[in-house]
């Protein structure tokens, strides 16, 4: 049975952020609840105040001069619909996509999913190769950080007591640019990933010297993580399949992954190493423009 | 890279254990009009015992499907039922029920004999009628034949059944016997394709062929084989209970892993009927067979695609990737 506690609906982001800084740091910000509400039914979490950011304006998604701005209160639904996502992003809708069912994507939001910070979390990779920044509002201050920082270790975020998640600016990819997620699970819906991991490529005028690329892996670390060295790597060279493909293998070594009851490390690191080469050689395919699906 | 591969398996499976007592029973009312109401314990849980036992009774009686009421599952209302367990309720609860409706429906024919001036024994039961065999013209509807035996002639229709395979202990020397009452067979062939480089397999399609005797609803009959396979794959492929100390490390939905609609394969269902002499009207049971040649075709089609035998379940990817770096290290 759910945990009996005070919930708060505000109308406006001050209320909201009031009502969070009022009833101190026992409040929760609670937005799908797909996260949070299973957590309090098996009594790991125990919010003496939910706050929810739902009816805040928080769930668009609209584009701006050089950037898109999500909402943090959007759902993965939203997200995999919009049509702005899917022509600018497919590599964030792939992410989207992939998490939990129809149902909990319904629900589930994004920046309930990065708040959450769980290593698997589907949507951080995605939105780190495509150096998405987040905005985070208190009633002191309003800062913007990369999505990389946000993260501190398993369910720890640089979030303050009374700060919420509100919105993620998305930059508009350079030409010559594209992206791909992928995530292997223990089946094809509803499941936690064993390994996810993003890829960017960014070619130069010439069409095969990589100028720019990122590689993102999750539930590989305790938070996700940027493969650096395996970027640094690639970037200022032609592109080849050994490229690719040591690229990758040092990607897998840039991970600590753990053994739990999903996989062993030894099978994540295999897995790294075949999600990174794949991904990159699919954003690599979108760079060129062959291959939007 | 990815590798298709087929495999096959067969299976036969037992229905009707007869090593101890195994007995359904129902108790059966014709009212006066002319439907009828089935009394039994067995309970449905979904599979859909509950219409093919009213197909039975409506089938022995000789009335519409729509006009049987079932009171079942309350064992406080109806006659007591071991369950709806190994596959028996078809096989065992269907006898009973068809015995049943016979004892109610042969007070009937017997009504409405003396009425049409004919023996019993040349009337059948159809349509919500009693007519004599060969002429369907002279006939009486069974709700009036149902008052008469009611009010006229204080026969109240109502029957009541058993069924109980002959129970032959097992010879406790040898342990031979006839341990079942019927036996059903079935196979099914799987494709599947493996990915080489994570040893992540996608089941493509299954071809289920299943004897059950006689399909009494043959929707129900392939809602049971997809049902079972679903099972299968998750057996195959999914379902583990992770042990350490004795202690379940994951006792909930969330880590034991069961297939989603999005794990299942395209399915084509073959019905085979071979009727069983001792099953109602030749039928025996399909529940828990059809999930038995699941796994195993699987198996076998991974085989056929990577050439890694995988001898414990399930076959994980993780298993499969680590046995398939253990045959290429054996080629080197």
């Amino acid at each position: 049975m759910l945990p009996r506690t005070l919930y708060i609906r505000p109308s406006d982001l001050t209320k909201a952020l009031e009502a969070l800084e009022e009833h101190g740091p026992g409040a929760r910000v609670i937005a799908g609840g797909t996260d949070l509400i299973p957590s309090m039914r098996a009594r790991t979490q125990l919010p003496s105040c939910l706050v929810d950011i739902q009816g805040l304006g928080l769930d668009t998604i609209t584009r701006t001069d050089g950037f898109v701005r999500i909402g943090a209160a959007c759902t993965f639904s939203e997200l995999a619909r919009s049509g702005i996502i899917r022509e600018m992003f497919p590599v964030l809708r792939e992410a989207a996509s992939a998490i939990g069912a129809v149902q909990t994507r319904n629900l589930a939001t994004i920046g309930g999913n990065l708040s959450s910070a769980v290593p698997s979390c589907d949507s951080a990779p995605a939105l780190y190769v495509l150096k998405a920044r987040l905005t985070l509002i208190s009633l002191r201050q309003q800062r913007a950080i990369p999505v990389e920082e946000f993260f501190q270790g398993p369910r720890r975020t640089v979030l303050a007591p009374a700060e919420i998640l509100a919105w993620i600016d998305v930059p508009v990819p350079p030409d010559r640019s594209g992206s791909a997620f992928l995530k292997i699970g223990r089946r094809k819906a509803l499941t936690l990933a064993i390994v996810n991991a993003a890829a960017s490529v960014c070619l130069a005028k010439d069409g095969s010297t990589v100028e720019d690329a990122t590689i993102s892996l999750g539930a590989v670390a305790p938070t996700p993580l940027r493969a650096r060295k395996a970027e640094a790597l690639l970037k200022g060279c032609t592109w080849s399949e050994e490229l690719v493909k040591e690229a990758a293998w040092v990607a897998s070594g840039e991970t600590s992954p753990i053994s739990d009851i999903r996989a062993s490390a030894d099978y994540r690191r295999e897995l790294c190493k075949v999600l990174v080469r794949r991904a990159l050689t699919h954003a690599w395919k979108r760079a060129l423009g062959g291959d939007q699906r | 890279m990815k590798k298709r591969g087929k495999g096959i398996a067969c299976m036969f499976y037992p229905i009707g254990f007869t090593s101890y007592p195994n007995p359904g029973s129902a108790f059966v009312k014709v009212n006066q009009d002319g439907t009828a109401v089935v009394f039994t314990g067995a309970t449905d849980m979904g599979q859909g015992s509950t219409t093919v036992l009213a197909q039975i009774a409506a089938e022995e009686l000789g009335i519409r499907y729509e006009h049987i009421t079932m009171v079942t599952g309350d064992t406080e209302k109806t006659p007591f039922d071991l369950g709806s367990v190994a596959s028996r309720v078809t096989y065992i609860v269907g006898n009973a029920v068809k015995r049943a409706a016979h004892e109610a429906k042969r007070i009937l024919l017997e009504v409405a004999a003396e009425k049409l001036g004919v023996s019993p024994d040349g009337l059948c039961a159809g349509d919500g009628r009693i007519y004599i065999k060969g002429l369907p013209e002279r006939f009486l509807e069974i709700s009036e034949v149902a008052r008469i035996a009611q009010m006229g002639k204080g026969r109240p229709p109502i029957g009541s059944g058993s069924f109980n395979p002959i129970t032959t202990f097992l010879d406790p020397e040898t342990g031979h016997g006839k341990p079942y009452g019927a036996y059903v067979f079935a196979t099914q062939i799987a494709e599947v394709e493996v990915d080489t480089e994570t040893g992540v397999v996608e089941v493509l399609r299954i071809a289920a062929a299943h004897d059950c005797g006689k399909a009494i609803n043959p929707m129900l009959v392939e809602g049971q084989v997809e049902g079972g396979i679903s099972m299968g794959v998750g057996y195959g492929l999914f379902e583990e209970m992770v042990l350490d100390n004795g202690v379940v490390k994951n006792p909930q939905f969330t880590d034991y892993i069961l297939p989603t609609s999005l794990d299942m394969p395209e399915i084509r269902v073959g019905i085979i009927e071979r009727p069983e002499p001792t099953g109602p009207f030749g039928a025996k049971g399909i529940g828990e067979p059809s999930l038995l040649p699941t796994a195993p075709a699987i198996i076998n089609a991974i085989y056929d695609a990577v050439g890694v035998r995988i001898r414990e379940l399930p076959a994980t990817p993780e298993k499969i990737l680590k046995a398939l770096r253990e045959t290429d290290q054996g080629k080197a």
